[in-house]
């Protein structure tokens, strides 16, 4: 279990409002909200990682230890940034296994690639010379590699096609029960949100609006998830009440 | 009924590598086709290639019956794009104002359904038909959000009234609501001002909601061209399923 207690952080302005959230372990959870809601801003305070500039109080108490690295792992939106130009993947992957005094469990990384559709020749490459879907699911690879208890994924599935996006999320959900990980997915779309998330947390200029079981949230009367529940349907006249907005 | 768009037998290689093989279909007036695929399929190749920002390796498109592109002035006009990442197609230093005028400017194209007797008529007619508040074009791209970059670019593509928009994932990164919205926009604007929409998408909800016919592509072939998502080959049934949420 982690505990978010009355988390405040603020810039010029506040961008997270007294949050208090419980995340129950071993459970795949959505972070849902629209773009500025503050989702990434709050994984980053998990990893206490605020970028400059930025203040922050309140605490994050968890039952069991979370070092990052080790007990957290990290897949960050920008994954492109999360790799280094002049290391291959293999040589990246080794550095990791080192700096944590550990030896490379090729068993598991070989299942890991095979399961993530990663030939592993790829290992051999520069970050240059793989394509964003790649680049997207090796950075998947280093965020498992150590067999974190908490995953944090930051818009994992934007750009990706459908049956690639499903891929990742059943897997993420069998690492899940394999290994008794707790999953923490943001992400804008409640489609996946609705279908992987056992626990729903939804977000809105930077506070939570209302958290909940995908059920709970499908029956909610709240005016914000009932405006979201309304723009993700597919019928052309439930949806006609949700844009108000009139055009010529 | 005549169509304005016709792609016939296109191919495309780099360095006898076929990127896309024999693709052939047309949109019609109003009609809007969608063209979906796992990555690496060949979709955006394809969206380039319509623009005329590639050259085919042999097969032809024809704008309104006439080989494209032949180099007219008047032929750029008629099709317009708005790309992956609105942002990134904004000049950063302009505001976004003048990033939409920019087309107008250059085309002085005669108008039919926006006024032109002056810039300023033009964008507020511009920002009533894509849901902006006028005062967000005096800002910078950056300052906007996503959902009113993409209205943004939406008005740059519709300001010179072309006859095609190709919108290559207009959709992603945007949250459901904004996403909502930009569907009510397009459809709008479809019947409005009768412009025809080619849209390259993951998003199986969007192509199902706008598109009356889908081009789907495997590894750079089209392996369907349906008018329901439902009617498809087993590949397209399951590259559906997958994305129907």
């Amino acid at each position: 279990m982690i505990q978010i207690r009355n988390i405040h952080v603020r810039a010029k302005h506040v961008l997270l409002h007294d949050m208090n959230l419980s995340l129950p372990a071993h459970r795949f959870i959505c972070l849902v909200g629209a773009s500025g809601s503050g989702k990434t801003l709050l994984l980053k305070r998990l990893l206490d990682r605020l970028p400059d500039g930025m203040s922050s109080s309140g605490e994050v108490i968890s039952d069991e230890p979370l070092r990052r690295g080790l007990d957290i792992g990290y897949i960050p939106q920008q994954y492109t940034d999360a790799f280094l130009p002049f290391l291959t993947m293999r040589q990246m992957l080794r550095d990791t296994y080192r700096a944590h005094g550990r030896k490379m469990d090729h068993p598991y990384i070989d299942d890991v690639l095979r399961t993530l559709e990663l030939d592993p020749t790829w290992l051999d490459r520069y970050p240059g010379e793989l394509s964003g879907g790649q680049l997207q699911r090796f950075a998947i690879l280093f965020a498992v590699t150590l067999k974190p208890r908490l995953i944090l994924a930051d818009e994992l599935t934007t750009a990706l096609d459908p049956v690639l996006t499903r891929r990742l999320l059943d897997w993420l959900t069998e690492y899940q029960h394999q290994y008794g990980a707790t999953i923490l997915f943001v992400t804008h779309e409640l489609g996946p949100a609705l279908h992987y998330g056992e626990q729903l947390v939804l977000m809105q200029d930077g506070r939570i609006v209302e958290t909940g079981t995908p059920q709970m949230i499908e029956q909610s009367r709240h005016p914000f998830t009932m405006s979201l529940m309304q723009a993700h349907r597919t019928s052309p006249e439930e949806r006609k009440s949700s844009c108000t907005q009139s055009y010529p | 009924m005549y169509p304005v768009l016709s792609v016939t037998d296109l191919t495309y290689q780099i360095k006898d590598q076929p990127i896309l093989s024999n693709i052939s279909f047309h949109v019609t007036k109003k009609a809007s086709i969608g063209i979906i695929g796992e990555s690496g399929s060949g979709k955006t190749t394809l969206g380039r290639l319509i623009l005329g920002l590639l050259k085919p390796t042999h097969g032809l498109i024809s704008l309104h019956g006439k080989a494209f592109p032949s180099g007219h002035r008047n032929e750029r006009r008629a099709i317009q794009a708005v790309f992956q990442h609105p942002l990134a197609s904004f000049n950063p230093e302009w505001t976004v104002r003048e990033s939409i005028l920019e087309p107008f400017r250059r085309h002085r194209p005669i108008l039919r359904h926006f006024p032109a007797t002056s810039e300023e008529n033009l964008m507020t007619a511009l920002a009533l038909a894509v849901g902006l508040e006028e005062r967000l074009f005096d800002r910078l791209p950056h300052q906007l959000s996503g959902g009113q970059i993409q209205r943004a670019a939406i008005a740059r593509a519709i300001s010179i009234e072309p006859d095609i928009i190709v919108m290559d994932e207009p959709t992603t990164g945007l949250d459901v609501v904004s996403r909502a919205q930009i569907i009510e926009l397009l459809e709008r604007l479809q019947q409005t001002l009768g412009v025809s929409l080619v849209l390259i998408s993951h998003d199986i909800d969007f192509i199902r909601r706008l598109c009356s016919e889908t081009l789907v592509l495997r590894d750079g072939r089209a392996v369907d061209l349906i008018d329901r998502l439902e009617s498809g080959s087993a590949y397209t049934q399951r590259f559906v399923e997958a994305g129907t949420w």
